[in-house]
């Protein structure tokens, strides 16, 4: 996939798609994950909920290749365990209040959320241009990333250290 | 003294996995990241900053000379939410969770369908986008579709 690629489904994404999403407010969280994946190229775990425990897991890689887009939509089958809230959603506004303060509250998903992303207005290096946006994206849920520090010793480390 | 020997010798065990990207504005608004940023957080009215509701604000301003940056701040409440979140089934019917994040299955549906609209003729798949940056950062950017394609949607 090149940038031309990317330009025509980006270019197919906005102008001409016929298909619908769920709500409309999805088209824009699609075409803002594909420029932040293709920006930083980054797993899509980072930016998605990749975990298999939460839900009833869908291997991307089975069963998804006759899936018929004319179809029914996945949000309307009643089944679909992705489309359901979990019952402790309300859990995280409640912790603000809370005597513990903001400490308490927890992200849910190792995903990437507000407090990775930091917003700047810089001042135009061009004298009495409008200000440029800056924006500083931190990616922490690598695939490895919480690896704990691990004492690692191999044979001839610990002859090294010993003699 | 052994144990600082260890690390010194494991220098990988030691490292803290965070990276940072660096964005600024791109003058084409379907390619710049911050607009869609932007637009996400004035949709999650996710600004310390009450009532905003245009991204015009963010457009016209003029800073004066002691100052040289002015951070945005977010919403203490939206900190820890995702930014990506699911569609979840409703008594008002389908919404926006407020806090469960997108899941990649129902994203991968979304991407699949996309490249089937737009004519591709293998599965599209996020790792296409990841391959895609990683040869461009190596300087062999190569297209999936033939030439003759993109001079059909130019039209």
């Amino acid at each position: 996939m090149g940038p031309d690629d990317l330009l025509l489904l980006l270019t197919h994404h906005w102008a001409r798609d016929t298909h619908t999403y769920p709500i409309e407010d999805q088209r824009l969280t699609v075409a803002a994950i594909m420029l932040m994946a293709v920006y930083t190229g980054c797993r899509l775990g980072e930016l998605t909920d990749a975990s298999k425990g939460r839900a009833a897991y869908k291997d991307p890689l089975q069963g998804q290749d006759d899936v018929k887009y004319e179809g029914q939509e996945p949000w309307e089958d009643l089944d679909d365990t992705d489309y359901i809230e979990d019952d402790d959603g309300i859990m995280d506004k409640e912790g603000i209040e809370d005597d513990h303060g903001i400490d308490s509250l927890s992200r849910r998903y190792k995903v990437l959320c507000y407090e990775d992303i930091r917003l700047w207005i810089v001042q135009n290096p061009k004298q009495g241009e409008r200000d440029l946006l800056a924006m500083e994206v931190t990616l922490s849920h690598h695939k490895g990333a919480n690896w704990k520090l691990k004492p690692c010793v191999t044979p001839s480390l610990l002859q090294s250290v010993l003699s | 003294m052994r144990y600082s020997f260890l690390i010194a010798i494991c220098p990988k065990l030691t490292c803290v996995y965070r990276t940072t990207f660096l964005f600024r504005e791109e003058a084409l608004p379907i390619l710049c990241p911050i607009s869609h940023i932007l637009a996400l957080a004035i949709r999650d009215d996710a600004f310390k900053l009450d009532g905003l509701t245009s991204a015009e604000p963010f457009f016209t301003t003029n800073l004066q000379p002691p100052m040289k940056a002015m951070k945005v701040h977010w919403k203490l409440s939206m900190l820890k939410a995702p930014i990506f979140r699911q569609v979840v089934r409703s008594a008002d019917g389908l919404q926006t969770s407020e806090h469960k994040a997108l899941r990649y299955s129902t994203f991968a549906y979304y991407f699949d369908r996309l490249g089937w609209g737009a004519g591709f003729p293998e599965k599209l798949t996020s790792y296409c986008m990841r391959r895609g940056t990683g040869n461009a950062v190596d300087g062999k950017g190569y297209s999936i579709l033939p030439f003759s394609a993109y001079i059909l949607i130019s039209v």
